[in-house]
């Protein structure tokens, strides 16, 4: 597989002087460290490992077009919408794969009937991670926020538990067979 | 707060093959000493500043030869402790230079120094306070050879290499280990 030179993507739609880039940086790393951890405990192949490393360090791409003032977003957007965003930008770049991982880093993911009921805006279609990768990026990027203040901070399995819990017992119920599968202590 | 993305884009272009192996490889760095702060509960002032030294303790690679991390400088690797240092002193951030001179200490030794030309004492790359010692140890987790950057050492490999390079560290390594709580 060929290697995707993800940060010349990333210059492309984040400025390296706007004040987004560092937050950007700083999250998308920390989840693909996070990531990566859990590929490894879990012996991933090394292709799967690198695709991991890409699709994490490019998962939030869409968060340019969204409004999101607080983490320096200046555009139109629901901030919801950066999975969606994302999906398109990096299809545009040629990588269906990358792009798959933005559009389901959606935490458990969404029903179609969540995205009736909330009135999200979303096409009508149930949109999750689906494929190994998927999961191990969208469960990583749980424990990181993109609050300026909070960057650094890796969430407690029980914040992130009690955040899941209130958006119902199904989605519970997946968390925990993650939190099964993916977690992995650290020292 | 420190802008360190601007001091780092200064001296190393967010288009240079070198720069995403600094700033993963630092950004590794950060959060490893970042969690031994906070598991140290050292106030915020303490975190913010091994944040920012974290994140530029590597930043005198610029002006050494090591062709295997695209840097294209005139000096050998071993100067990137003393460039870093001068280089952040001009930037007006005499605490970060420290941190940037001593971040290899503990892997140092008198001759390793000679052999490369640096004659101040070793004594001036040693790590005195506590946001030093930190960012020192949590450096040894981590390399910038592309092939393994992602990659945490274990404890084991990490004392490696301080077996490998100043044997007589190995007491000070365990200290530390302890101290940092990472076992």
């Amino acid at each position: 597989m060929k290697r995707v030179d993800y940060f010349r993507i990333i210059h492309k739609y984040i400025a390296p002087d706007s004040p987004l880039y560092p937050i950007y940086m700083i999250h998308c790393q920390l989840v693909a460290n996070k990531a990566l951890k859990i590929a490894r405990k879990l012996k991933l192949s090394e292709a799967s490992q690198r695709f991991i490393e890409e699709a994490a360090m490019l998962h939030d791409i869409g968060i340019f077009r969204t409004d999101a003032p607080g983490i320096f977003c200046y555009g139109e957007l629901p901030y919801v919408c950066h999975v969606l965003e994302g999906r398109k930008i990096l299809e545009a770049e040629g990588l269906p794969d990358h792009a798959q991982v933005a559009e389901s880093h959606i935490g458990v993911g969404v029903t179609q009937a969540d995205i009736l009921e909330q009135n999200l805006p979303f096409p009508p279609r149930d949109i999750f991670p689906a494929t190994l990768e998927e999961q191990i990026i969208s469960f990583a990027d749980f424990f990181f926020s993109k609050n300026p203040e909070k960057l650094w901070q890796e969430k407690s399995l029980d914040k992130i538990r009690k955040s899941v819990a209130k958006r119902g017992k199904e989605k519970s119920a997946i968390l925990e067979r993650w939190i099964h599968k993916f977690y992995v202590e650290e020292h | 707060m420190l802008d360190y993305f601007s001091i780092i884009h200064r001296y190393l272009a967010p288009d240079s093959t070198a720069y995403p192996l600094y700033l993963i490889h630092c950004t590794l760095v950060t959060k490893l000493a970042l969690e031994i702060a906070e598991r140290l509960e050292l106030d915020a002032a303490a975190q913010r500043l091994i944040e920012e030294a974290a994140m530029l303790h590597d930043i005198g690679i610029v002006r050494t030869q090591m062709p295997v991390i695209f840097c294209d400088g005139a000096l050998p690797y071993l100067y990137h402790l003393t460039e870093g240092c001068k280089l952040l002193e001009a930037e007006g951030l005499p605490k970060h230079a420290r941190v940037a001179q001593t971040h290899s200490g503990i892997v140092l030794t008198a001759e390793r120094l000679r052999s490369v030309g640096l004659m101040a004492d070793l004594i001036h790359f040693i790590p005195r306070s506590l946001e030093e010692k930190i960012i020192n140890f949590a450096d040894l987790f981590y390399s910038k050879d592309s092939a393994t950057l992602w990659r945490e050492r274990s404890v084991v490999e990490a004392r490696n290499s301080i077996e490998k390079f100043a044997p007589a560290n190995l007491a000070l390594f365990d200290e530390w280990a302890a101290t940092f709580g990472v076992n």
